[in-house]
């Protein structure tokens, strides 16, 4: 039969060629026709391009050339990739080679060798083959007995790779015929392997084939081979003009995106459908997630030909994750993060809710706790926990991998979709979309992850559930996106097959594209050189690299009129890049990107002025200043805001995480009581506050471990330093401790507080002392503060309340030293003296502040910045203590 | 410089006759080492050299690319060159270890699949590694971890141990061979008791008896110290040593035997701390062991390798494996090196391990190395450039103006940390400038006050210079270096004040800043509204921008905000301000929105949403629009590996840990002041520098536990005898080596900062009176500066060579006069608002007929089973060998198809026969053409349907179409259904009309389980015209409206009364 090779440049009507042939064909009734690409995409866009020519056929007559050998390859399948992976990790561990003995267990290990077999089978040298003309390299024989490993379990388990079909397809093809096939087109293939190459020569036997090779890729090997099948090559005669080529600068790949946006927007305000207009990309990892969100802000709909991670998406994460707490044993933290995923719950109240109870319990384990804490036992969050809590009996299983895969087949049953929302848009409704896609690769998984263990012998679910996060780590996810009007994100190889009108190629700087390619660390260049003059066709590292030229090259040749290309200046480390050595051939004149922003969705009014003059809402702040503690003066004195956050709303952050929980306010509650009760009935010292840490530890379930005895020890030997310091003339005292007092300051305002510890000597002299948790530098500061509340009020609280006129008011402070520092009548511990008018003035200075806060004055204004550090609200009064360094404005 | 003809010694040093000599070359600041670099690598290759033979390492990934694209320039003509160069060696250290490791992946023992991490992933991992090291160490050894709890002076010794790691790693010893470290000798017993029995047996000739007395006391307490059980016990007789010198007699042997048992003694207490604390230092060496143990493990698990990990595994490779050092080795002629003076001691090992001798070339400056902090080690380079084959100084500078270079050695003379070297000025100027160099002296009443002062000082000479007649300096020429960032926002501020542009790059507070922290708490919001500091934070920001009686109200409203804000209801409306209300309304319904997304989409995305929906100010121009840009970026990639809960869980972790923050990307048009830390600014140039801030230094104390490769590991400790801190001996030693080193960093440091001057050069500082510190004194005393009173004056100096320079010195201790408002920064760019396209035609292109059908009975059905792919009910758990409805139904389709199946089963087999059996199926047997499984494409109005027809055939002159159906159903509820499937069969027939010509003549449903066979009557009904259909099919996906047709088929659907709002009954 004719065999023929069309060859031609891009743009030279290859494959405007194929179809015409095709439309022919059918148009005059002849259906022992076949097209054969490389893709599924090529083929479904094929299929739409015949069908809208009014066309109707059966869908086969177009497709892949996987597909099309799967009736003459029969059984066994082909072994799918996350399936190979796991047989080469067990072929790894049973070779057992000294050479791999240090990097046997390393994940990227199993993966480096099975895609090393996936490229040498897929250019048809199996381990036989391999092992004939193995090469002079250290790890050779090593990989060698992998591979032969590899290709036993394959054969035991039922499984075959690639080239092995295409073999046997060919041979039945070779054999039987091509059953009422008489012509067959094949268009866009770029490489093809020998085990390709075998079926287009069996083909050749039965039918007058056609094969279309680009002229890039028609090199000197692969024609060798085609002549020899005696293929005849004609030329096509087509030519398109070759499209106007910019090139733009941007300064980071943020710009980049941006940029292509603008110029996707302009093209669309011009009139040109987006579905017109091609992104092609080389280096994914960087450029699919900032294009995504640039193209998503910019309301450009866009559909990415690119793979996610299935172990990624939310429906997955949601599984597994309920797994991985089922088998935490319902570890509270882990649990509650797998529950968080369930989709009916993402605003919910009630999820939020319990939420935080769950983060002011941890850690903890075991559902039945985590029940108790439900408010509403009959809610749709304890339905969702006796949903999952269904898995927990997995546990004790032991089953067949096939009746595991099963199980977990059903674990779908615990994911319920959210209601979609009633105005969804497209980008959102994608989202659901997706869902479905994500748990039938779920299922998929679990069916491969059976089919790659030893199907014998009953397992625990332990080694199931290890295979199966595998196979659902390494297993892609592509969305199903048929939108018709979209600009197409493509990758370099993918977009081979493509041809649109305006083309994008962005991130061209070295390294990205072209990318680097480094040496096989199992053959290395010099072997497969050898390789290759054995008739094996692997690539080495350098023809990796001239196929990047190449891609390179189709790339630009893309778009039929107009080609931008562009490349970020600098990496997001402030790097400059290399611009792509590539583009040094074109000798294009960069352009600058122009800064652009959509337009905002709403407008900024200019910000509210900080204060409350709502009358009602101020009738409220006089009922809540009728009585103050000094400290809410001091705070408000500190800073109007502090007291409107702390005292007014009273904000409540998140609970803290259990190591923060012994927090410095927790530290002075601890020692406040220790020494309460100390004073009340004297003990050992260090074994009343050991009594009372580990009340309060387990109280407020403060873990054990380092941090929480590194504190303990430091408040233990504080206390111990205070109890043996004989500053304080302690027995020459009668001590009352925890004294609480409240009165008037005048008819609206009463001034209420708790007062540590009075000292009464016998002479009748009374000392108010107050104890400070805080280092003793901070305590001078607080001597230093002439306008402070606390030891005033304290002594007008003792005069009034006690009934005793106070020598004297000190601050204890406990931490690292003994030190007090204070005010008194008598000279005393190098205390001041009381100073003139203080109480007066401080009674003076509280009813003004007070009639501050009932004007409604809340601004912040710190009256010392370095106290802002420690305040509660200091992310919310938008006064920035620290200026950020990071980068400054640019008026 | 690349038209200046080279010096001679530029020529010496690009000369490759010498190439087979070890070289070194002496590069002084601004002498052109890059171009004689590149250069050299030129005459290597026109020399013949293969450029792959050749391996080139530069100090950062910047240089490296600096290199390459200085080399294609130089070969663009040479095409096979070029295309060598691609795959040439030049890269940084790093680069280099890393392609080395994965070439040699299995070699190496390292995943052959590893990425490097980068320095927040491995702070990340060795935070977590730390913590759980030492949990685990207090697990096992509960009191022993007390021990040394109590022992440390500094009980957080955690994150001074992961610094001593990485310097261990970085002086490339093993934790073995620093476990077996001995201390350094310090006052030893034998020593202590030889003094004193030699001071006891004094016959003490001539003393007075009250002398004699005194030296008994000074024996007998000394002896005491002696004669203690622990340490500790002797730590505390020393405590109670009193040994007054003063009441022996003086100038005697007896009195100086004294003097030396007192300096005995004072040296004494870092050996007993050494010996007291000896079991809890090793186990400071145990945490370290296990930390390495579970940082490795860590870093196994996440594929990673850390910076320092690629040098070891490097280093291991080539040691353990002869061949690989042998192939390495043979592989390169020459290793050409930048910046040698920055080596640490593991790099130097691996530079050992891959140059073969004499084919070695380094380039370095001694007195640039400016790393310690990063342990680089310029001893190696000392060594090497002493023992060098050839060496080659380039002491001519091309950057900067002769008395800028005056004015450096001027400073230098005095520093002893620097080499001397000559700076020969080479580059000529057009202009002259009678002044080139100044001094600001800043006064204050407080040092804060005069740093302020100094800011504006430095503002104002700063646009004085771009006002400057004759000059073009303009803001981006200019560069302001600061050894400390905590004064970076004095100059801010002012700079602000002033209107000078600036950009800031390597500071901390990060997470501070006003724009990031709304960002961050907008994400902690979403992840749960209840966080009230957080909701707080993003409703008074531009976000929402409600009022604070609003917040107040919200307050009074519940028990938490976040719940009283989701539960917003028009009830509470008069409780608000209108536009309160509206506000707070529109942001619940944001909120909802971003929340149900929150789990599906990256954060960047979340948050560009946000900030667009609220107007947010974010553009370039606005107040930190490069921070969020950066915060952004990180959210990005984090998005890839992390939920949101982590992620927040995260952001509060680093924003404790308040890190410095590497640089955002440079805007390219942003004409700005440079403001930058000395070592950011290496290797940069600038025509006007500010060094400022001379008088502030950094914190050179060492941490609780230290590291040094000559002395290994130490760490200060409770004295138990005073509670007081005192080193051990190793600490002792490391202090006094570190004090030596960094002084002399620290000259280096400055003599860098000032020769990145080119044309003018400006030393500023602060004080208030008090001494001067760091750099300021040095200076000061070295340019003989009068600061008592304010004064602007021309000195001339000179420098060490005799030659004069002049020097315009201003103290002032006042702010400068009209400082602000002068704002000559031009206009930024307009940024363009776009209005968002409309986006139409996003109906999908293709559809299956079954889909069609659907839609035609009920969109909403349609649309939540198969456009979203929603599952109803629950699916039932198969048992094992059980096959589902579906696929049930696809072995019946197929066993009609006539293919084959294996291990059918029965129940199918039997359905296939009834099929068989009943009047179609003999008429298809009978008929003269038959199509079975017709799996067709067809558009209809741009949509391509795809169907598949059981059967169809022409028979007795009748096409004939038929479909079969498995579900189980009685014969009456087939009928029921039978209307369902008329639209599908319609299509079918438009279908096999398009094939065959010819209008179909009948179609049949048959209903296998109950046997029943219906007919469907292919006219078309007015409402269910299939184009008319398709089109209302594209219409609503177009839309994405679906609306529900509630009829009897609800109770059918899966739908009902849960995914669909339906109330049907
Ligand atoms: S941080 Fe400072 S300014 Fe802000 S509220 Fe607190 S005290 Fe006031």
């Amino acid at each position: 039969m004719p065999v023929r090779l069309l060859t031609g440049p891009a743009g030279s009507g290859k494959t405007a060629f194929v179809v015409e042939r095709l439309i022919e064909a059918l148009r005059s009734n002849r259906y022992g026709v076949q097209l054969l690409v490389p893709t599924a995409t090529l083929a479904e866009h094929l299929q739409n391009r015949v069908a809208r020519e009014g066309l109707v056929f059966r869908r086969h007559l177009i497709q892949t050339l996987s597909g099309f050998i799967d009736r003459w390859a029969g059984d066994p399948p082909q072994v799918a990739d996350a399936v190979l992976y796991l047989i080469v990790e067990e072929a790894v561990a049973r070779a057992n080679r000294p050479e791999f003995r240090r990097v046997a267990g390393l994940p990227g290990f199993s993966a480096a060798v099975a895609r090393t077999i996936g490229e040498f089978s897929a250019a048809g040298c199996d381990s036989r083959r391999l092992g004939e003309h193995l090469p002079d390299s250290p790890l050779g024989a090593a990989f060698l007995s992998v591979y032969r490993e590899t290709d036993r379990i394959l054969k035991r388990q039922g499984w075959a790779l690639r080239a092995e079909r295409l073999e046997r397809a060919a041979a039945r093809i070779r054999n039987e015929g091509t059953g009422g096939i008489e012509t067959v087109w094949l268009d866009g293939f770029h490489a093809l392997p020998d085990p390709e190459l075998a079926v287009i020569e069996a083909l050749g036997d039965h039918a007058d084939v056609t094969l279309t090779l680009g002229d890039t890729d028609a090199g000197e090997a692969l024609r060798g081979r085609l002549w020899a099948m005696g293929f005849e090559e004609e030329r096509a005669a087509g030519h398109r003009e070759a499209p106007e080529l910019t090139l733009v600068r941007a300064s980071g790949i943020e710009r980049e995106a941006e940029e292509i946006a603008r110029r996707i927007v302009d093209e669309a305000a011009a009139g040109r459908p987006f579905r017109e207009i091609g992104i092609i990309i080389r280096a994914a990892e960087t450029y699919v997630p900032v294009l995504r969100a640039t193209l998503e802000r910019f309301a450009i709909p866009a559909r990415f030909y690119f793979d996610s991670e299935l172990g990624r998406h939310a429906a997955v994460r949601f599984l597994t994750s309920t797994v991985d707490a089922m088998l935490s044993g319902w570890d509270h933290a882990t649990t509650l993060a797998a529950l968080r995923l369930a989709p009916r719950f993402a605003d919910s109240p009630a999820m939020d809710r319990f939420d935080f109870r769950v983060g002011e319990l941890a850690p903890d384990s075991g559902l039945g706790g985590l029940k108790a804490l439900l408010e509403d036992v009959e809610g749709p969050l304890a339905h969702l926990i006796d949903s999952v809590a269904t898995i927990e009996e997995w546990r004790s299983f032991e089953m067949q991998p096939a009746d595991w895969a099963l199980r977990f087949r059903s674990l779908r049953n615990l994911f319920r979709a959210a209601r979609p929302p009633e105005r969804a848009d497209h980008e959102l409704a994608l989202l659901w979309r997706g869902q479905s896609t994500a748990l039938d690769l779920f299922d998929q998984a679990a069916s491969e992850a059976a089919q790659a263990l030893d199907p014998e012998g009953p397992l625990g679910i332990g080694e199931f559930w290890r295979a199966l996060k595998s196979v659902v780590r390494l297993k892609p996810l592509r969305l199903e996106d048929g939108r018709r009007n979209v600009v197409h994100i493509l990758s370099a190889p993918e977009a081979r097959q493509w041809v649109l009108p305006v083309v994008f190629v962005c991130g061209l700087v070295e390294g990205q594209f072209p990318q680097f390619h480094l040496e096989d660390p199992f053959f290395p260049d010099a072997a497969r050189t050898s390789l290759q003059a054995a008739g094996i066709r692997v690539r080495t590292a350098r023809e990796f690299e001239s196929e990047e030229r190449a891609l390179f090259d189709s790339a630009i040749t893309r778009a039929t009129e107009q080609a931008t290309l562009s490349y970020p200046e600098f990496d997001a480390g402030g790097e400059g890049n290399l611009p792509s050595l590539f583009l040094e051939g074109l000798a294009l004149e960069a352009e600058e990107t122009c800064p652009v922003r959509p337009q905002p969705r709403s407008v900024l009014t200019a910000p509210p002025p900080p204060v409350i003059h709502e009358p009602q809402l101020l009738a409220t702040l006089r009922l809540k200043t009728t009585r103050l503690a000094p400290t809410a003066l001091e705070s408000y004195q500190q800073c109007p805001f502090q007291y409107f956050g702390s005292h007014l709303l009273r904000l409540q952050p998140r609970p803290a995480r259990p190591e923060e929980r012994l927090d410095f306010r927790a530290q002075g509650k601890i020692v406040h009581a220790v020494l309460a009760a100390w004073y009340r009935s004297p003990e050992e010292i260090g074994a009343l506050f050991d009594r009372i840490f580990e009340e309060s530890r387990e109280q407020n379930r403060i873990p054990t471990g380092y941090h929480t005895e590194r504190l303990r020890q430091a408040m233990r030997d504080d206390l111990e330093r205070f109890a043996a310091d004989a500053t304080w003339p302690r027995l020459n005292f009668r001590s009352r401790m925890e004294e609480k007092f409240e009165f008037p300051l005048n008819e609206s305002l009463r001034i209420a507080g708790r007062i540590d510890r009075v000292d009464t000597a016998a002479d009748g002299r009374t000392y108010i002392l107050d104890y400070k948790y805080s280092a003793a530098q901070r305590l001078k500061e607080m001597l230093k503060n002439g306008d402070q509340f606390q030891a005033p009020l304290y002594l007008m609280a003792a005069e009034k309340v006690l009934g005793a006129k106070p020598a004297g008011v000190f601050y204890v402070g406990l931490k690292g030293v003994v030190a007090y520092a204070g005010w008194s009548e008598a000279p005393f511990l190098e205390a001041d003296p009381i100073p003139e008018e203080w109480l007066a003035g401080a009674a003076r200075r509280a009813l003004h502040l007070v009639e501050e806060i009932r004007q409604g004055r809340i601004a912040a204004a710190p009256l010392n910045t370095r106290q802002c550090r420690l305040c509660d609200s200091r992310d919310v009064c938008r006064i920035e203590v620290i200026r950020p360094a990071a980068a400054g404005g640019i008026p | 410089m690349n038209d200046v003809p080279f010096t001679s010694n530029q020529l010496r040093a690009v000369d490759v006759s010498d190439r087979y000599l070890d070289t070194c070359v002496v590069a002084g600041p601004g002498s052109g080492k890059t171009t004689v670099l590149v250069e050299y690598f030129r005459r290597l290759v026109e020399d013949g050299v293969d450029p792959l033979r050749i391996l080139a390492i530069t100090f950062t990934e910047k240089a490296a690319g600096n290199m390459r694209k200085r080399l294609n320039e130089v070969f663009h003509q040479n095409t096979g060159t070029c295309a060598r160069l691609e795959r040439a060696w030049v890269s940084t250290l790093d680069g280099f270890c890393a392609r080395l490791l994965r070439e040699n992946s299995v070699v190496a023992g390292v995943d052959p699949e590893f990425a490097v991490a980068d320095e927040r992933e491995s702070w990340r991992l060795a935070q977590a590694s730390i913590a759980a090291a030492v949990t685990a160490v207090f697990e096992e050894h509960p009191a022993a971890m007390r021990a040394l709890i109590r022992g440390l002076s500094s009980a957080d010794f955690a994150q001074a141990l992961v610094s001593a790691y990485d310097a261990v790693r970085g002086a490339a010893m093993t934790l073995e061979a620093l476990a077996a470290k001995q201390p350094p000798i310090g006052a030893t017993f034998d020593e202590v008791e030889n003094t004193i029995v030699a001071l006891r047996d004094d016959p003490l000739a001539g003393w007075k008896p009250e002398q004699r007395l005194q030296r008994n006391l000074m024996v007998k307490e000394a002896e005491a110290i002696m004669e203690a059980h622990t340490p500790a016990d002797a730590l505390r007789a020393l405590d109670r040593y009193s040994g007054n010198l003063r009441k022996l007699k003086q100038a005697t042997r007896g009195y100086s035997l004294a003097e030396r048992l007192r300096d005995l003694l004072k040296e004494l207490p870092y050996t007993l701390i050494t010996e007291q604390y000896r079991r809890e230092r090793e186990l400071l060496v145990e945490v370290l062991r296990r930390f390495d143990l579970i940082y490795r493990k860590r870093k196994q698990q996440a594929g990673v390798l850390d910076f320092a990990d690629l040098e070891e595994h490097a280093v291991r490779l080539l040691e353990e494996s002869p061949q690989t050092r042998a192939r390495v080795e043979a592989q390169f002629d020459h290793v050409v090196m930048d910046e040698f003076q920055d080596t640490n001691g593991q790099q130097a090992r691996l530079l050992d391990l891959v140059r073969r001798p004499g084919r070695f070339y380094a380039v370095g400056d001694i007195n640039q190395s400016i790393y310690g902090f990063r342990h680089a080690e310029p001893e190696v380079f000392r060594q090497y450039r002493d023992q060098a084959g050839r060496r080659i100084e380039l002491t001519d500078n091309f950057r900067s103006r002769k008395e800028i270079l005056r004015a450096v050695q001027t400073v230098a003379k005095h520093a002893a940390g620097i080499e001397p070297h000559r700076l020969i000025a080479g580059r000529s100027f057009e202009q002259p400038r009678s002044v080139c160099v100044e001094a600001i002296a800043a006064g204050g009443l407080s040092l804060d006050e005069a740093l302020g002062n100094e800011a504006r000082l430095v503002a104002r000479r700063i646009l004085e210079l771009t006002e400057e007649t004759g000059s073009r300096f303009a803001f981006q020429d200019m560069a302001v270096l600061v050894r400390n960032t905590e004064v970076l926002s004095s100059f801010a501020n002012a700079f602000d004040e002033a209107g000078i542009p600036y950009v800031v790059n390597r500071g901390k507070g990060f997470y501070e800043g006003r724009e990031v922290n709304d960002l961050a708490h907008l994400l902690r919001t979403i992840a749960n509204p209840r966080d009230e500091i957080s909701l707080a934070v993003v409703l008074r920001s531009p976000l929402a921008q409600v009022s604070d009686e609003a917040l107040l109200e919200l307050r009074i409203l519940g028990e938490n905000m976040g719940t009283s804000l989701v539960g917003l209801s028009h009830d509470a409306r008069p409780q608000f301000e209108a536009e309160d209300f509206s506000k707070l309304s529109r942001f619940r319904d944001l909120l909802h929105g971003w929340r149900i997304r929150r789990e599906h989409v990256s954060f960047d995305r979340l948050l560009f949403a946000a900030l667009d929906d609220c107007g947010y100010p974010c553009e370039p121009g606005a107040r930190g629009w490069t921070n969020i840009e950066k915060f952004l970026a990180q959210a990005r990639r984090a998005a890839a590996r992390m939920s949101l809960d982590e992620f927040v869980e995260e952001l509060a972790l680093v924003r404790a840990s308040n890190p410095r923050e590497p640089d955002a990307p440079p805007e390219r048009s942003a004409n700005a002041v440079n403001v930058m830390t000395v070592h950011s600014a290496k290797g940069l140039e600038f025509p006007i520098v500010f060094v400022s801030a001379l008088h502030k230094g950094v914190d050179t104390n060492l941490p609780v536990v230290a590291f040094s490769r000559r002395f290994g590991l130490g760490a200060r400790w409770r004295n138990p005898a005073t509670g007081e801190d005192k080193d051990d001996l190793f600490q002792h030693a490391i202090r006094s080596e570190r004090k030596k080193q960094e002084d002399a960093e620290s000259d280096r440091l400055l003599y860098v900062a000032m020769t990145r001057a080119e044309q003018h050069l400006v030393l500023s500082f602060s004080h208030a009176g008090r001494k001067l510190g760091n750099w300021a004194k040095g200076v000061v005393n070295s340019l003989d500066l009068n600061l008592d009173s304010p004064r602007d004056e021309v000195l001339t100096r000179t420098a060490p060579d005799g030659q004069e320079w002049k020097l315009r010195l201003l103290v002032a201790d006042q702010p400068p006069l009209g400082l602000a408002g002068q704002v000559l920064v031009p206009a930024p760019e307009p940024v363009e608002r776009v209005a968002l396209p409309a986006a139409t035609g996003q109906q999908d292109t293709k559809a299956t007929v079954t889909a069609i059908a659907a839609f035609a009975k009920c969109p909403r059905e349609y649309y939540l089973r198969h456009y979203l792919g929603l599952e109803g009910r629950a699916r039932k758990l198969e048992a094992a060998g059980e096959l589902s409805a579906a696929e049930f139904g696809t072995q019946v389709h197929a066993l009609l198809a006539g293919s084959l199946v294996s291990n059918p089963d029965p129940e199918a087999l039997r359905l296939a026969d009834v099929f068989r059996q009943g009047p179609l199926g003999r008429r298809a047997e009978r008929a003269k053409r038959v199509e079975r499984e017709f799996d067709f494409l067809m558009a209809v109005d741009d949509v391509v349907l795809r169907g598949q027809v059981d059967l169809w055939f022409e028979e007795g002159g009748e096409l004939v179409i038929v479909d079969y159906k498995t579900d189980s159903v009685t014969p009456l509820e087939a009928h029921q259904r039978a209307g369902d499937y008329a639209l599908q069969l319609r299509l079918y027939a438009m279908a096999v009309e398009r094939v065959t010509g010819r209008t179909p003549d009948r179609a049949w449903l048959d209903f296998l389980r109950p046997n029943t066979v219906i007919e469907v009557d292919l006219a078309p009904s007015l409402v269910d015209v299939p184009e008319h259909v398709v089109h209302d099919f594209q219409q609503a996906q177009a839309r994405l409206e679906f609306p529900l047709v509630e009829a009897a088929h609800c109770h059918r659907c899966a739908f009902l009364h849960d995914l669909c709002p339906s109330a049907y009954r």
